[in-house]
């Protein structure tokens, strides 16, 4: 199943993008976290019929895989993988909102077409810092971070261990998948009359190393979610950082800047 | 210490896994127990810290008489390094999860701190600590499951299989690392060539029922013996390969 290998590829990839050592990433992962979540807030709450107004938001995702040394173009692709369902999210638009909303080279524009070009470049956007986020920062680092900002201590537990956990459910897919191939060697990948013995198995498998995890959590003293793990404080670097990315952030958000530069060139013309 | 008096365990389905099982293992002592697939191995460890409840007899971990009320002291001063680290290593880098028991412990931050430094340096494993469990190899893994246990800094240790899907060098780590632990420990293997070398004294389990209780050297060089209990001689006494 060799997608599930590039599946299993792609997530050590963005494992392995975290562990570089680039200014970026040695900045304070609650710094990173904050100006993330402002982030997509920012852009979720622009107006639906105004998608020029995410056109300064681009800045962060390329300055930020810059300053990284982040690969773009893999971002790019994978970010790519929330379209379909932004994409049918936004398709409603086109149908119920026809009424011409702007005009775009003497062209009218329906409703539908500028709120459905606007949920498509929001959760493109929202979905590739998020990615920038977790390949600049570790994991463990991003717990803690959500602990100190009072997620529940069960829920950071769920997310860590879901995290820990899907790497060695996909390496028993994998390898059941390659028993499955062996035997079968004229099938392209799993008959579908097979899959929901498959689908059982790995479900029945999950289910026992959940129970053994339980009992090694037990056995070292468990009785329900731990704070815990180890606090540094920001230092001035990561405040500047902070501030200074929040401040772009809101001035994107607030200011037309399309409209600015547009009224400027108008102007000058 | 550990001190087990007719223990028996019955599976939900009435198949009886352990059946008036008997022993003590005095402190400091590396113990042995071998048996078959099926044997009854596995369950004695976990029936000795209450993950399988026993339904009959009596068992002392540690100077602490297993029953409900005193699992959570009885786990404190037992640790159990379970067959598959994959089990065991559950949090997102090796220092938390070797942080995990102390921190339950109720342990403060700074003495966690120091506590997982000094079992991270016990083991040689310093620099996997910023290290994602998964990403660990499986010598390494094996490694830093028993760190996890270690830093509860518990009084008897129980190992499932130690040298289960190592490598010839991998084993051989965990093989010296057993020898040079200053613990009691019973330890649950397949790996007869690694019993000899580490354990003193081997307890032999056979359809749930203690078979023999001795001298590892005398009990892992007898042929007989062995054959009947569904096993060979060690590799390096001359059994097949």
């Amino acid at each position: 199943m060799s997608r599930l290998s590039d599946a299993m590829a792609d997530l050590y990839a963005v494992e392995q993008l975290a562990e570089k050592d680039t200014p970026v990433h040695r900045m304070h992962p609650l710094a990173k976290l904050l100006t993330a979540l402002a982030f997509v807030v920012a852009v979720v709450s622009c107006g639906r019929y105004q998608p020029l107004r995410l056109a300064p938001f681009t800045f962060y995702p390329v300055l930020l895989s810059a300053m990284a040394d982040l690969p773009f173009g893999r971002l790019l692709r994978r970010a790519a993988l929330a379209l379909p369902f932004a994409v049918v999210a936004g398709a409603s638009n086109l149908f119920f909102d026809t009424a011409p909303a702007a005009h775009l080279w003497g062209v009218p524009v329906s409703g539908g077409t500028l709120a459905f070009a606007s949920v498509v470049l929001k959760a493109y956007l929202s979905v590739l810092a998020l990615l920038i986020l977790t390949a600049t920062t570790r994991l463990a680092d991003l717990s803690a971070q959500l602990v100190r900002l009072k997620v529940p201590p069960v829920m950071v537990t769920v997310l860590t261990m879901t995290y820990r956990y899907l790497s060695t459910l996909m390496e028993e897919a994998s390898s059941m998948s390659a028993a499955y191939a062996l035997r079968s060697p004229y099938a392209k990948g799993v008959k579908l009359a097979h899959m929901g013995q498959f689908a059982g198995q790995l479900l029945i498998r999950s289910a026992d190393r959940a129970e053994r995890v339980y009992a090694a959590m037990k056995l070292r003293g468990y009785a329900g979610p731990v704070p815990g793990g180890r606090g540094v404080p920001m230092g001035r670097k990561d405040w500047v950082y902070l501030i200074g990315v929040l401040a772009a952030v809101a001035a994107a958000r607030l200011v037309d800047v399309p409209s600015a530069v547009g009224g400027l060139l108008g102007g000058m013309a | 210490m550990i001190e087990v008096k007719g223990l028996y365990v019955t599976y939900p389905d009435g198949t009886r896994a352990l059946e008036g099982v008997t022993f003590l293992v005095e402190e400091g002592e590396r113990v042995a127990l071998i048996g078959a697939n099926g044997a009854g191995k596995s369950t004695l460890l976990m029936a000795l810290v209450g993950v399988c409840e026993a339904s009959a007899g009596s068992a002392r971990v540690a100077g602490i008489e297993l029953s409900k009320k005193n699992l959570p002291a009885l786990r404190a001063h037992a640790g159990v390094v379970l067959q598959n680290p994959d089990d065991q290593l559950f949090c997102a880098t090796v220092y938390d999860d070797v942080a995990f028991g102390p921190r339950n412990l109720g342990m403060r931050e700074e003495d966690v701190q120091t506590r997982v430094q000094s079992v991270l340096a016990e083991l040689g494993i310093e620099k996997l600590q910023s290290r994602m469990p998964h990403r660990l190899s499986g010598g390494e893994k094996r490694v830093a499951a028993i760190a996890t246990v270690l830093s509860m800094r518990p009084s008897v240790v129980l190992f499932d299989e130690p040298t289960s899907f190592l490598d010839p060098r991998a084993r051989r780590q965990v093989a010296n690392l057993l020898k040079r632990l200053p613990y009691t420990m019973l330890i649950a293997t397949h790996d007869l060539d690694m019993a000899l070398e580490v354990c003193g004294r081997a307890i032999v389990l056979q359809h749930g029922r203690m078979l023999a209780d001795g001298p590892a050297k005398d009990i892992l060089t007898d042929a007989e013996l062995m054959d009947g209990a569904g096993l060979e001689l060690p590799l390096g006494l001359g059994g097949r390969a």
